[in-house]
């Protein structure tokens, strides 16, 4: 049972915000499966990565010498974007997937949760999420996240 | 009392390490350590596989979360409760230091001056701390050949600034470990009784009690003329202490090597100057005029190849 789904469309200038969701799951759903995948997971144009690693390294260096720890922009390309997923349940914190996959599938029950996240104590009610856009250096990034709930698990 | 190494940031695959729980409790331990702290990124999901794990391991477990922010990334170890990471902004990092110290949680500033975004994300600390009493300590050093980078000098430059003004803040050294590799590391210890535990742990880097080094461990303690023993993160009076100095090459033998980490003089710092150098005996005494501020052992020497580097440092005694 598809409990909820949303397409997002995110820029550059979105990068390090969040993005609330909710669902409800109704009696009698054993689990939900949480799938969230975005597109490109990683920048390859130097034209767009060069400048803020530059200034990445700005701020790295300080008024230090760059010879003192030499470093080539270039081999930081490609960048990553990354987007995690947070959840709560009945105002209770359930953890974080912070990694860098690209395609995520998360399965949550009253007695297991995927890495990342502790099993909460009912299933029924209000979910609460959140992705946290810690980088998104494209230009565009597409997220589509679904959740399902499951029953005769 | 003894000095203890002790791993203070990991990541499991919980979040974004390589490691299963496991296997990180299994690599430490084959470290040398005889503690470890699981600090996955935003969540405390591994925590019951760390105690299993530690239990056959004998090694003692230390429950931490690493806050991953937009802002900066901070270690909250041993948190009787949660305080949410989550939209803290930058001038509400007081309050947020606040609810987990309520929670009787310690804090510590991880990676403050690491190659941020788009890099590594969120790693440059961008919080707007006012009240630095507050923080517990401060990665110093992080991850593989810390002594030599920059981020370091920069982190120890902030430490010493922070000294200077007469806050208390235990410097730490941090592997930020994920996966199994070959780089080189610099270790955290602890002064605590022979029997470890989590507490004897987090009150030794509350107090202060922490030596860091990326070889040699390198240990201060003092004596007044009274006869009162003085250690690491002490609070004195000014006037005549002595100090024994030592060092222990055979620290954590698994895990640097002698051959590559030569030491070359013993620095006692005081307020940010040198005060004198001394060769780096395996034990040593010396008598001096302890002055207002604080005062620090460093050993110098060369790094894998890199001559003339801090390659082990013990926190202050502070005097007044």
């Amino acid at each position: 049972m598809r409990l909820l789904e949303e397409v997002y469309q995110w820029r550059t200038h979105d990068s390090q915000t969040d993005v609330p969701f909710s669902f409800q799951v109704p009696e009698g759903m054993e689990q939900i499966r949480i799938r969230f995948g975005f597109f490109p997971g990683k920048e390859t144009d130097p034209l767009i990565c060069l400048p803020p690693i530059e200034q990445s390294m700005n701020r790295y260096y300080g008024y230090y010498p760059r010879a003192l720890q030499p470093m080539e922009k270039e081999h930081f390309i490609p960048i990553k974007n990354l987007i995690t997923i947070s959840l709560d349940k009945d105002g209770v914190y359930l953890g974080n997937a912070h990694r860098w996959a690209t395609s995520q599938e998360h399965v949550l029950s009253a007695g297991h949760a995927s890495l990342g996240f502790v099993p909460p104590e009912k299933m029924a009610g209000k979910w609460r999420g959140t992705l946290h856009l810690h980088e998104i250096l494209s230009e565009r990034v597409t997220g589509h996240l679904i959740v399902e709930g499951e029953t005769d698990v | 009392m003894k000095w203890h190494p002790v791993e203070l940031h990991t990541h499991t695959q919980h979040s974004d390490g390589d490691f299963t729980v496991s296997e990180l409790v299994h690599a430490a331990k084959q470290r040398g350590f005889h503690a470890v702290c699981l600090s996955d990124h935003n969540t405390m999901s591994g925590l019951p596989e760390l105690y299993e794990a530690a239990q056959g391991e004998h090694i003692v477990p230390i429950p931490a979360i690493e806050w991953t922010t937009y802002w900066g990334h901070m270690l909250v170890l041993d948190e009787h409760g949660y305080t949410d990471w989550r939209g803290v902004r930058p001038e509400q990092i007081d309050a947020a230091i606040a609810s987990i110290h309520r929670n009787q949680g310690l804090v510590g500033i991880a990676h403050p001056f690491a190659l941020d975004n788009p890099v590594n994300t969120g790693y440059h600390w961008n919080f707007q701390v006012t009240d630095w009493e507050e923080i517990d300590f401060l990665e110093v050093w992080s991850r593989d050949y810390a002594p030599c980078k920059i981020q370091s000098f920069r982190a120890l430059h902030l430490w010493e600034t922070l000294l200077a003004r007469g806050f208390h803040i235990t410097a730490t050294s941090g592997r930020d470990w994920h996966r199994e590799d070959t780089f080189h590391y610099a270790h955290t210890y602890v002064l605590a009784a022979k029997n470890l535990t989590k507490e004897s742990i987090l009150r030794a880097l509350k107090a202060g009690r922490v030596c860091l080094s990326a070889g040699p461990l390198l240990t201060m303690k003092g004596s007044l003329p009274d006869g009162t023993h003085v250690q690491v993160g002490d609070t004195i009076g000014a006037g005549i202490l002595e100090l024994e100095l030592d060092l222990d090459e055979w620290t954590m033998p698994n895990d640097w090597e002698k051959t590559a980490v030569i030491p070359k003089e013993i620095q006692l710092v005081q307020n940010g100057e040198i005060l004198c150098r001394l060769a780096p005996e395996t034990s040593q005494l010396i008598r001096l005029n302890a002055v207002p501020g604080w005062l620090r052992a460093d050993l110098t020497g060369t790094y894998y190849g890199k001559k003339d580097q801090k390659i082990a440092l013990t926190n202050p005694i502070y005097i007044n």
